[in-house]
């Protein structure tokens, strides 16, 4: 299949925004956490290449810094948000006709609740930090992979093959080994993809509002909601990470919808 | 001369009673509305407001002539027998009024209807200073016999009347035509918004929403003095502080305060965290114009990391420990303060663990004593330096009391300055309560901060007020402000 310029684009950006934020302490130009009262809230300089904070701290390590918070919280919550989803939707799905009513509703409430609202709600009683933060937004999405799951593992339930092997005796955890689970991979990847990038929004905000992780450790989201009490002294610091944050996003989406163009067999048709 | 003055406040007022401080614009608004029995000026003398004149024939006494012909807003004659129940209930435990301590020990007796003697049991020097702020309000005690609710409604003798009230939202007051001082208030009218957002009070105000606002934040003192139809003024008046939780290990160490206080960088948080507008206090917080400034001690706690490391192997903490550092997170300059005394810190060893909470979370951790270290931020309450005694004393519930705080050398040179009348000896002993400060550091003093007010080419007659008036400012100036 050909690919576009847009997936090629996200693909770089991201990679480059994974490399730095993996090896933050190797590529980063100085320290994120260095204060310099005299140069404070500047705009881009030789020193500086991206300017400095309102602390006048070097807003390029911080971006790189910021960087491996915002993928490690929105990334563990995926993992964490799957490891809970997926088997409670497959097991769901195996459970028979009354328990399979009743939890579906109980997680259809779940998914309607506003997510913001839940995370700010917990964050206000649990305090911020990177635990609770992870935890949190782990909560918040597991509901969508359980319905992801659900859904799938009905129809993949269903399939000839499936009953084929039933038929041949197949136990029902060899079945959810070998012919639902690998099945439903490619569809649960979308799904990640997707909520990799609410994941991150959701990180960004929470940390915009303050119940992020706490400072001084940097997140693109506590970055924005920081500087932008400064935009009419210097309006450049806080554009830096909002175009990084808007950047990522966009490019995990894009990276998404080709990830489903490609392996939904549906619209591929 | 008139007008009406729209004023933006940063204070959300959430009650009027007139003898309980919540905040800055409450002052102003009870200075409007009631009037004590004596005021300062513009210069912070005392000057008469309720007393046409006072008297004291011996140093344990005071006697208040009261001014006649002056009407409540509803119309009740005011009397001495007003006096007596205003200030009795200042001191009565149940109103949890903001001078109960500061008045503790005073009788008050009715002479006759425009007489009052005030007795207290030692010499008080502070008395006068005490009576003049506007927490002394003078009320109708018919009115109050009556049941009102003065949380939401108010009749004083003040130069205002309250004509609307929204608790948290908005104060309408109009001028009060009857006011005893001759030819004041200029203005008709005055409307307070509360505004609790920084950048919407200060929008507020570029988009003329407002004609004044306070609490300048000050990352926008600079950029507002540059628009041509506002005037900024802005003036000490206020502290910020590390406050230990001096009971608890290892705080409970003079040496790991006073290693605190050495590892602070005080220039560089004025700087950054204040943009400038705050001056570092390296020795008391006792402002250079005051009569008890003492010149010698202004040096006690330079920026010495070194001496920090010293005097923390001293107290066997070569390596450093760490902490839970307690910050408001709702203003730049405390999350801003935090961060510089955090990297401060880490250069002694010392790893500062953040954490923000809401205002209520601090002030109830406060009072619980649930804390190690906090900053906090605290107005210049009294012209008179007994203040130390509301600081730092151990009746105080401010700081001392919950986390059960005593320092009986501190305690003793404190009642011996309030019952001193003299203004040498006084500075003596005052001089003494600071020395002995700096060396027990309670607090780690860290920077002066300056308070702006903000205002468009409109409004005249203001003037801004440094040290221990400025939170008065306002309220000071209202009565002979008007609108060009």
């Amino acid at each position: 299949m050909h690919v576009t310029a847009g997936p090629w684009a996200a693909a770089v950006y991201l990679t480059v925004v994974v490399i730095l934020a993996v090896f933050a302490d190797i590529l980063s130009p100085r320290d994120p956490l260095a204060i310099d009262p005299n140069n404070i809230l500047a705009s881009p300089s030789a020193e500086n290449l991206l300017g400095t904070d309102e602390l006048g701290r070097d807003l390029l390590a911080r971006i790189i810094h910021g960087g491996r918070v915002s993928l490690e919280v929105a990334v563990s919550a995926i993992v964490l948000a799957s490891a809970i989803g997926i088997p409670l939707g497959i097991g769901i799905a195996f459970s028979g006709r009354r328990v399979e009513t009743f939890a579906m509703r109980v997680i259809d409430v779940f998914v309607s609740l506003p997510e913001i609202f839940v995370a700010i709600v917990i964050l206000g009683f649990a305090g911020g930090g990177l635990t609770t933060l992870i935890g949190t937004i782990g909560i918040l999405f597991f509901p969508q992979f359980a319905r992801v799951a659900y859904g799938m593992a009905r129809s993949i339930r269903a399939r000839e093959h499936v009953l084929c092997a039933v038929s041949l005796g197949a136990g029902t955890a060899w079945i959810i080994r070998k012919e639902i689970l690998p099945n439903m991979m490619s569809v649960i990847a979308v799904q990640a993809s997707f909520t990799l990038s609410f994941a991150m929004l959701m990180e960004a905000g929470l940390s915009f509002l303050g119940l992020g992780v706490p400072p001084p450790t940097p997140s693109w989201g506590q970055m924005i909601g920081g500087l932008k009490n400064y935009i009419f002294i210097n309006a450049w610091p806080v554009v830096v990470p909002s175009v990084v944050l808007f950047a990522a996003v966009l490019s995990v989406n894009v990276l998404g919808d080709w990830l489903q163009d490609r392996l939904n067999p549906e619209l591929r048709r | 001369m008139g007008g009406t003055l729209r004023y933006g406040t940063v204070t959300e007022v959430a009650s009027l009673d007139p003898h309980v401080y919540v905040g800055s614009a409450w002052k102003v608004l009870i200075e409007a509305i009631y009037s004590p029995l004596v005021g300062y000026d513009a210069k912070g003398k005392i000057v008469s407001r309720l007393a046409e004149r006072w008297e004291t024939p011996d140093a344990k006494t005071t006697v208040f002539h009261l001014r006649k012909g002056v009407t409540f807003h509803d119309g009740t004659p005011f009397s001495a027998e007003d006096v007596k129940f205003s200030l009795d209930r200042i001191m009565d435990q149940k109103t949890g009024a903001t001078l109960r301590t500061n008045l503790a020990g005073v009788t008050v007796s009715v002479v006759d209807a425009n007489t009052v003697k005030l007795a207290t049991a030692e010499p008080n020097a502070t008395l006068l200073s005490i009576l003049a702020l506007p927490e002394a309000a003078i009320v109708s005690k018919k009115w109050i016999e009556g049941g009102p609710n003065v949380k939401v409604q108010a009749n004083g003798t003040g130069p205002f009347v309250l004509k609307a009230y929204e608790p948290s939202v908005r104060a309408l007051l109009e001028k009060n035509t009857k006011y005893f001082i001759k030819g004041q208030p200029y203005l008709n009218a005055v409307e307070f918004k509360m505004i609790k957002s920084d950048d919407a009070r200060v929008n507020a105000l570029r988009t003329n929403a407002v004609d004044m606002i306070d609490f300048v934040p000050w990352k926008d003192i600079d950029t507002l003095r540059r628009v041509a139809n506002l005037t900024v003024d802005s003036s000490g008046g206020a502290f910020m502080n590390l406050w230990f939780n001096a009971t608890r290990k290892p705080y409970d160490d003079v040496r790991v305060r006073k290693a605190f206080a050495y590892a602070i960088d005080r220039a560089a948080i004025s700087k950054a965290a204040f943009f400038g507008h705050g001056t570092p206090i390296e020795g008391p917080p006792t402002t250079s114009d005051s009569p008890y400034y003492n010149k010698d001690l202004a040096k006690t706690y330079k920026y010495d990391p070194a001496r920090a490391k010293a005097l923390l192997a001293e107290a066997g903490y070569a390596k450093g420990f760490e902490f839970e550092f307690l910050v408001f997170q709702g203003l730049g300059i405390y999350t801003s303060t935090a961060q510089i005394v955090q990297a401060n810190l880490k250069d002694v060893g010392i790893n500062a663990k953040i954490q923000l909470v809401e205002f209520a979370d601090l002030l109830d951790r406060k009072n619980k004593a649930n804390y190690d270290v906090m900053i906090y931020g605290v107005s210049m309450k009294l012209t008179d330096p007994d203040v130390y005694a509301y600081y730092l004393g151990a009746d105080s519930t401010y700081w001392a009391k919950p986390i059960g705080y005593r320092d009986d050398t501190l305690e003793k040179l404190l009642v011996d300055g309030r019952a001193t009348i003299d203004l040498n000896a006084r500075k003596a002993i005052y001089r003494k309560v600071e020395q002995r400060v700096m060396e027990t550091s309670p607090w780690a003093f860290v920077n002066f901060r300056e308070q702006a007010q903000a205002y468009t080419k409109k409004v005249r007659g203001y003037s801004h007020l440094g040290g221990a008036l400025n939170e008065s400012s306002a309220g000071i100036s209202l009565p002979t402000m008007w609108i060009q």
